[in-house]
């Protein structure tokens, strides 16, 4: 990768400037999972029939933490006239909620059922992406293709779950935690086209993609809250359950499980020369 | 969403070629600010041709998993203690079902000495084996046994239309491409073997093998690819590249193909489907449509071959 670089780097140059470019755009689920680390449903219902331990009824959907509306802002350089350097920051403004309900869900030990509602959302995720962009060069309008790495800055995920015990003991209990992610690399690539709506600046469209998946490092119990004095679970604020590659598993270690973070989206936005 | 990215996709690629034929026909009304000499006319039809190339390449895993659709781990060993209430795991990794040996086939045609399409053909010669072991695992709440399974994708093949982008140059030339990923085979194939201590699951048995077919539900995924090409004539040229696919699978079925005990082949296991919607599931038993769960194929490689053009 780095030799290519340099060999499209040594290539003619005779168009060497800086540009920034901002934008916006829409992503959705793709290459992306349906079930979490437990089995239980990402996004969608399942009502379970506790008599014979089976599912009455389910329905699901994919889920990509990486989905929602997103801004684009970043910076680039012309190598020449069909080569460019870019790095940019991919911010999630708003990503999507994922919403699982589940109905009669039977504790591990038998002893009552459950409602559950679990709603899962990335905060705010950031991805930092050095990217090569091939062009066309025309006078108003061009192609173009970009290809990147990409860098996970800041990513965790929400997680609510709210269960209303509705055999034995009634109680209704809100567990919140924040699920944090370890660093992994992904990639990223986009094509599309611009046009030059004034001198130096040129308005652009792309679809992309991201391929990246992140594997749970720990999920700290933010708030517990329990209509009942002595609450049926025992996740309290501060406990931490961390996940890895090797270990002893317990209430407080699991397997490490890969979060869904690939995506395809449709992006639009400005570019300008910067003098 | 898909189908607005299908048309944003096919718009640019008609666009480039609108402007292709706009830039042919400024050209001809001779408004070109900077005018094309004779040989530059020349070069730019010379720069329209069809072309083949064929390589072989090696797919990294990437953005992969580390658990199945049981939330098993698909690689590593995990040991349960003798009260089966606790295990410990080890040597977890991600995988890919596409990972491993490859070939590339593709054609295309360059519209100009930047832009062309292309359709690429990727099929997995030889897939990476995945394979996990469980110890002191009762089956079926009574029976002791260390188990082994293996998972593999059946040759898994790919078909990808692209846009290519180029940067010409007279010796080495670099270029990037960028498509949809349209699988063809997805198939995967699994391997169980259980080993009973002291002999048993009702009659003594030994040793268990179940094979099975896992198929996949068709889905679109992307990929790009990047690289140089070193030109070592006009007609015959080498290159090599990095390509990436992000691309997962939802299961469709399992089908159980082989079932044998010591021995003595045994009727197979009902064939247990997958979907986004059910009724009367039971998961324990695999009765009815199971949730469907997305199978790892997405890769980074490393490709090599050779191109002709014509």
């Amino acid at each position: 990768m780095f030799t290519l670089v340099i060999l499209f780097v040594s290539m003619a140059a005779h168009a060497q400037k800086w540009y920034g470019k901002v934008g916006f755009g829409f992503a959705i689920p793709q290459a992306a999972q349906t079930l979490d680390v437990t089995g239980s449903i990402y996004s969608g219902n399942a009502t379970y029939n506790p008599a014979n331990d089976s599912i009455a009824s389910f329905s699901i959907k994919k889920a990509s933490f990486s989905s929602g509306f997103k801004g684009v802002i970043g910076a680039g350089y012309h190598v020449n006239n069909h080569f460019a350097l870019e790095l940019y920051a991919d911010l999630g403004i708003s990503t999507t909620n994922y919403n699982a309900e589940q109905d009669n869900v039977k504790s591990p030990n038998g002893a009552y059922l459950a409602n559950d509602k679990i709603t899962q959302k990335s905060q705010f995720p950031i991805m930092l992406i050095p990217a090569m962009v091939f062009k066309t060069d025309k006078p108003k309008l061009n192609m173009y293709g970009r290809l990147g790495l990409v860098l996970p800055l800041k990513n965790q995920v929400k997680v609510d779950l709210t269960s209303n015990i509705i055999s034995a003991t009634f109680d209704n209990e809100e567990i919140a935690g924040t699920l944090k992610t370890r660093f992994n690399i992904g990639f990223t690539g986009a094509g599309g086209v611009s046009y030059l709506v004034a001198k130096g600046v040129n308005m652009w469209a792309e679809v992309s993609f991201m391929s990246l998946s992140l594997f749970a490092k720990e999920m700290k119990i933010t708030s517990h809250t329990s209509t009942q004095s002595q609450p049926i679970s025992t996740l309290l604020p501060g406990t931490v359950i961390s996940y890895g590659f090797s270990g002893q598993a317990g209430a407080t270690q699991q397997p490490t499980f890969s979060l869904p973070y690939s995506n395809m989206g449709i992006n639009i936005g400005i570019s300008f020369e910067i003098k | 969403m898909k189908k607005i990215a299908l048309l944003v996709f096919f718009i640019s690629i008609h666009l480039a070629g609108f402007a292709q034929s706009k830039e042919f026909i400024y050209n001809r009304q001779h408004k070109y600010a900077h005018k094309k000499t004779d040989d530059e006319g020349k070069e730019e039809k010379n720069a329209k041709h069809w072309y083949l190339r064929a390589g072989l390449g090696y797919a990294f895993r990437q953005a992969g998993q580390t658990l199945n659709e049981n939330s098993d781990p698909y690689t590593g060993t995990q040991t349960f203690d003798t009260t089966h209430s606790l295990f410990s795991y080890s040597s977890l990794k991600k995988v890919s079902f596409s990972a491993g040996l490859q070939a590339v086939l593709a054609g295309g045609y360059m519209f100009s000495k930047n832009v062309g399409v292309e359709v690429d053909g990727y099929l997995g010669m030889a897939s990476s084996n995945y394979t996990s072991h469980f110890n002191n695992v009762l089956v079926n709440g009574s029976f002791p046994a260390d188990i082994t399974v293996t998972n593999k994708a059946l040759s898994p093949v790919f078909i990808a239309p692209c846009a290519v982008f180029q940067i010409p140059g007279n010796v080495i030339s670099g270029y990037a491409r960028a498509g949809i990923a349209i699988p063809v085979n997805g198939k995967v194939i699994r391997e169980e073997n259980y080993h009973f201590y002291p002999p048993g699951y009702g009659s003594s048995i030994n040793n268990i093998t179940l094979d099975y077919n896992i198929t996949t539900s068709f889905s679109l995924g992307y990929t790009a690819a990047m690289g140089i090409k070193y030109s070592k004539n006009k007609h015959f040229s080498y290159w090599t590249e990095a390509s990436m696919l992000s691309l997962s699978l939802n299961i469709k079925q399992i089908t159980n193909t082989k079932n044998v005990a010591d021995g003595q082949t045994g009727t197979t296991l009902p064939t247990v489907s997958y979907g986004f919607n059910g009724t009367n599931v039971d998961r324990n038993n695999q009765v009815g449509t199971q949730p469907s769960y997305a199978e790892p194929f997405s890769n980074i490689a490393i490709n090599a071959g050779m191109a002709i053009n014509f």
